[in-house]
């Protein structure tokens, strides 16, 4: 990926890689095998500056564009998605707060979550309700010290050890509102997930609220901006992040294949040497390369503060998340039985972590409505002004 | 500028992502269902991006963004607020 990165790029990227690398793939395995984070994992990343990159440097942040906070994301994928996704809800609640909070919230929360003092989640998902946002059932209800909060949220990335959370609910006229819930408030309990499919470190967690106390201060966004601003903006920089983790592991997953098929040797010659096996890399490759070109135009434009970036992010987190489990698809296939084995190779992990990203900040089904949807226009316009064109008007 | 720049440049900008050819500035794009609930996000950026102004949270109102019409009216305010 580094070609296409300019030098302050490419350093910072190594710079990530550097620390990432501290960490031992045997323990990187073990995580996912304890279906658990040791918790000195994210104080070391917390310590290393990384949790808050790209808030500005007023807030505790280090004022990093997008594509830095990309390329921040696939090494972290490259790395361990769930690590990936501890470090994607973390920066949600972080953006939230970026765009919907007033200044006095920014003043008061984005410190101490930049550092890593605390850390965030983002719970949006409920035990019936996923792609419709709008259905929630989490009420907020005004009392004399702020509002009380009461519902579930589950399949919550982090739950089980973050310090707040981003609640989103509905108040009692019915709009949408999202609140920041400390996880010591009375009436909140926490259940970890097991037996998880992928993202097994990730530390999922199920929630219960049973009148939850918040103060008003605690309100983000402001009445009936909780899913369409807060939410919205907070899952966009989500896709973003998604779609460049799902990158770096598709990256891993094509490093790996080509290494493994140059040194194994079947029929006389190495894996590599076989066109069909070829055939597997020349797909892999060539779908690593289209993806790459679609994260960094999506983060170039988030970058220039364009209003099309939302668009474009969505693309670029529906074509490599789709086109990164077929690449591990294809990397567990070169692989044969090592590919398998948790102890033999990580593609098996990496096969199972890309599998949720398909799902995950927004369902691919989603991102197609959102393309299908909001890109029509695009097209529709491209052909009035050809049809101008060649009437020479 | 003047109203009608904005109304052009709002307009152009929803060209982006409105396969319709004919809506008026006063049609409600979100209630007839030419744009999705997400385009409020990017209407905000684009409000953002052609003020230089930053839309603070109490003004993240789905009705200031409704039709060409109102967001015209929302960037008016919006400027005169910035310039003083």
């Amino acid at each position: 990926m580094d070609k296409h990165a300019s030098s302050l790029h490419t350093e910072r990227r190594q710079e990530v890689a550097r620390i990432l690398a501290a960490f031992a793939p045997a323990d990187i395995a073990a995580w996912d095998q304890a279906e658990s984070l040791p918790a000195e994992v994210t104080r070391s990343l917390a310590q290393a500056g990384l949790l808050g990159t790209f808030i500005e440097s007023g807030h505790g942040g280090r004022n990093w564009d997008a594509v830095s906070f990309g390329l921040l994301c696939a090494e972290f994928g490259q790395t361990s998605l769930s690590l990936l996704s501890i470090l994607t809800v973390h920066s949600m609640v972080l953006e939230a707060l970026r765009l919907s909070g007033t200044t006095q919230q920014r003043a008061d929360w984005l410190p101490t979550l930049t550092s890593g003092e605390k850390l965030g989640a983002f719970a949006l998902t409920e035990p019936d309700f996923g792609s419709e946002a709008t259905g929630i059932q989490t009420t907020l209800v005004q009392c004399d010290e702020g509002y009380r909060v009461t519902g579930r949220k589950k399949w919550i990335s982090y739950a089980a050890r973050a310090d707040v959370l981003l609640v989103f609910g509905k108040l009692e006229d019915g709009s949408a509102v999202a609140c920041l819930l400390p996880t010591d408030t009375e009436g909140l309990s926490i259940t970890p997930m097991k037996g998880l499919l992928g993202f097994r470190a990730a530390m999922l967690g199920e929630i219960e609220m049973k009148d939850c106390v918040i103060p008003a201060a605690n309100l983000l966004g402001g009445k009936g901006a909780g899913i369409n601003y807060v939410a919205a903006g907070a899952l966009d920089l989500g896709r973003l992040a998604i779609a460049f983790g799902s990158l770096g592991a598709m990256e891993a997953c094509v490093a790996d294949s080509v290494t493994y098929a140059s040194k194994r040797k079947q029929f006389g010659q190495a894996l590599a040497k076989h066109q069909l096996i070829q055939h597997m890399l020349a797909d892999m490759i060539t779908a690593y390369k289209a993806a790459e070109r679609l994260c960094l135009h999506a983060a170039e434009l988030r970058s220039a503060g364009s209003p099309m970036a939302a668009m474009e992010t969505a693309t670029a987190k529906y074509f490599t998340s789709t086109h990164a489990v077929t690449v591990a698809n294809q990397a567990v296939q070169i692989h044969g039985a090592a590919g398998c084995s948790a102890g033999e190779s990580r593609t098996e992990r990496f096969y199972r972590d890309l599998k949720i990203t398909e799902i995950i900040e927004g369902s691919n089904q989603m991102q197609q409505l959102m393309i299908a949807q909001n890109g029509m226009g695009e097209f529709v316009q491209s052909a009035l002004r050809r049809k101008r064109l060649l009437a020479g008007k | 500028m003047t109203n009608t720049d904005h109304k052009q440049d709002i307009r152009t900008f929803l060209e982006n992502f409105i396969s319709e050819e004919d809506f008026a500035n006063e049609d409600d794009i979100f209630e007839l269902g030419l744009v999705s609930s997400l385009m409020a996000m990017q209407l905000v950026l684009f409000v953002e991006k052609t003020l230089g102004v930053r839309v603070e949270s109490e003004d993240l109102n789905l009705d200031n963004f409704r039709s060409i019409d109102r967001m015209d009216a929302f960037m008016q305010k919006m400027s005169t607020t910035a310039h003083g």
